[in-house]
């Protein structure tokens, strides 16, 4: 089962944003999204997740989810923005509220179940009853990431994730992903802009810049000039006990 | 065991509500009780209770309990749809009055006044044409975000423009109304709950529940959208819909209400900032309604009776009461 977006494109206006993107995203893969600001990764985001209307195609398991309402996408996309609003609400009731494609009028056991199980899986019992305003980022990027898990969807869309992290809260979000991809076999498309962290974790890597697709490749057939014609800085990639790093000539 | 605590907390703020509901109580009884005739709290129970046949029974049934049940809906209604706005347009100083209800209902009643002699047959003339000019706005705002969307700002700025040109239009009229008929438009936007008989309270109420069940069967999605409409579109809410059928049944219900009873300020703005700081977003539609209810029922208490051989309309009273609370609000700074 796959993730299939073929041929999107999207303009605001007389603004082309995406030109022609395709790519496919498997089960149990997480995907980089790397450009420089500006190159189109949140809209594409958006685009896959139904919030804004393209041009072209989104197909997961041969159903089209461009023609879906909310209600349905929610069932199958998650998508999480970059910063969300201020809400006054606690840790616990705002993962509890993501259940919302699963309930009808109202939250049942099952879902208290699930919402607490989440919860003690991603050690966060400690701030369950605080208010979501009075957590510091690190804590607030894993409350995001229980939220997506408590929508339980197959497709999750991840904007920024790391954003104000620092180094040790950076790697265990993305430890915590990467675990959680192999656990529940999901696709996960995560917009970022370290790219080592993208070596470190990604399956995937796409390259995009002024809405093109510069390039999409796994690591391995990671090409040297890619990097400069997405970001326009010239790279080294060394081979570092297998692994790769990037480094930037100054 | 975390969702058991959560619960327990959920519970606790039920306790809240009761006691909300003892001072509403409380208040309406006292202003059956009070007033120029004093009746003792005996008196009252048997009237009441027992209709006993006396000039308290008269008094309390044909005069305080319309006017005290009249202030108790008008302020629950209008601080639910207050409470509703603030949240759908994103904006702590929405009230029902944002969105130019107050100043589209004057104009209908001062052109009904206006050309009075044709309409005064019929005693809801006044009330029908506020109604029907508060509703013609509302759709006004309704085409404008259709036409472009349904954002928070669009709603906001279309009902201030609305306001604005409703206010204009009710000041030609002015300038061209006798003196006679100048007083009675004055007379009329001075907001009073003593207007309003049973056959009105029945259709307030009859309004109250039908928007009241509407509002909690989407209040799941109202805390979504505190998100933000991304995060709340993503988990399958349809942002733009709710917003637009929210406003306007909002409007719809505020309206009524206002053509009843006039324009009454401040309980649409304020009673749901002081629900949130005593009930925090738990049951924050049902809570404003009832802080709404109890602030209404006490302003009209005092109108009745702080000037002696004078009735206040209750209008001034809550924009006395009102500004001063906005004040003390703002300089306590957010909880």
């Amino acid at each position: 089962m796959s993730l299939e977006v073929k041929n999107m494109s999207f303009s605001y206006k007389y603004n082309k944003i995406l030109k022609d993107v395709s790519f496919v995203a498997k089960k149990g893969e997480l995907l980089a999204l790397l450009g420089p600001n500006g190159a189109g990764k949140t809209t594409l985001l958006k685009c896959i997740s139904g919030l804004l209307k393209p041009f072209g195609e989104v197909i997961f398991d041969g159903r089209l989810l461009n023609k879906m309402s909310f209600k349905e996408i929610s069932k199958i996309v998650s998508y999480f923005a970059q910063s969300s609003g201020n809400s006054g609400l606690s840790v616990f009731e705002s993962i509890l509220l993501s259940r919302k494609p699963h309930i009808k009028n109202s939250f049942s056991a099952k879902d208290y179940a699930i919402v607490q199980s989440i919860i003690k899986m991603l050690n966060i019992a400690h701030l369950s009853l605080k208010k979501l305003d009075h957590i510091s980022g690190g804590e607030a990027q894993k409350v995001r990431i229980a939220q997506l898990l408590a929508q339980e969807s197959k497709i999750l869309l991840i904007d920024e994730p790391l954003n104000n992290l620092d180094l040790k809260n950076q790697i265990e979000v993305m430890r915590l992903l990467k675990s959680l991809i192999v656990q529940k076999n999901l696709i996960v498309i995560v917009a970022m802009h370290d790219l080592n962290i993208a070596f470190n974790y990604a399956d995937k890597l796409l390259f995009l810049r002024d809405g093109y697709v510069i390039d999409f490749c796994s690591l391995e057939q990671l090409d040297n000039c890619v990097i400069d014609k997405t970001y326009g800085v010239k790279m080294d990639i060394l081979n570092q006990k297998g692994k790769k790093i990037c480094i930037p000539y100054f | 065991m975390i969702a058991k605590t959560y619960l327990k907390q959920k519970r606790i703020k039920l306790f809240y509500l009761l006691a909300l509901v003892i001072i509403l109580f409380v208040l309406i009884f006292a202003s059956v009780m009070i007033g120029s005739y004093n009746i003792s709290v005996y008196e009252c129970l048997k009237a009441l209770v027992f209709k006993a046949n006396s000039n308290s029974e008269l008094v309390i049934w044909q005069m305080r309990l319309p006017q005290a049940l009249t202030a108790s809906l008008a302020g629950g209604g209008l601080a639910l749809c207050g409470a509703v706005l603030q949240v759908v347009l994103k904006n702590p100083l929405a009230s029902p009055f944002t969105l130019g209800i107050s100043s589209s209902s004057a104009f209908g009643a001062a052109l009904a006044i206006f050309f009075g002699s044709a309409f005064l047959k019929n005693p809801y003339a006044v009330s029908f044409s506020a109604f029907l000019s508060s509703l013609i706005a509302t759709f006004i705002i309704v085409f404008i975000s259709k036409l472009k969307n349904a954002s928070n700002e669009t709603l906001i700025l279309s009902g201030v423009a609305i306001g604005s040109l409703f206010s204009a239009l009710l000041a030609i009229l002015q300038y061209f109304s006798s003196d006679t008929q100048i007083s009675a438009i004055i007379f009329w936007m001075f907001g009073d709950c003593s207007r309003a008989s049973y056959h009105e309270i029945f259709v307030i109420f009859v309004l109250y529940i039908l928007s009241f069940l509407f509002f909690l069967k989407n209040s799941i999605d109202y805390k979504l959208l505190l998100f933000g409409d991304d995060q709340a579109k993503s988990l399958g809410v349809n942002v733009e819909n709710l917003r637009l059928t929210s406003m306007v049944i909002a409007s719809l219900l505020s309206a009524s209400i206002v053509a009843f009873v006039g324009i009454i300020g401040f309980v649409g703005l304020i009673a749901p900032q002081v629900a949130k700081r005593i009930m925090g977003l738990d049951y924050f539609l049902i809570s404003s309604s009832i802080t709404g209810s109890i602030f209404l029922v006490g302003a009209d208490l005092l109108a009745k009776n702080v000037l002696q051989n004078v009735v206040l309309p209750v209008g001034i009273v809550t924009s006395f009461i009102g500004a001063p609370a906005f004040f003390y609000l703002i300089i306590r700074g957010k909880k």
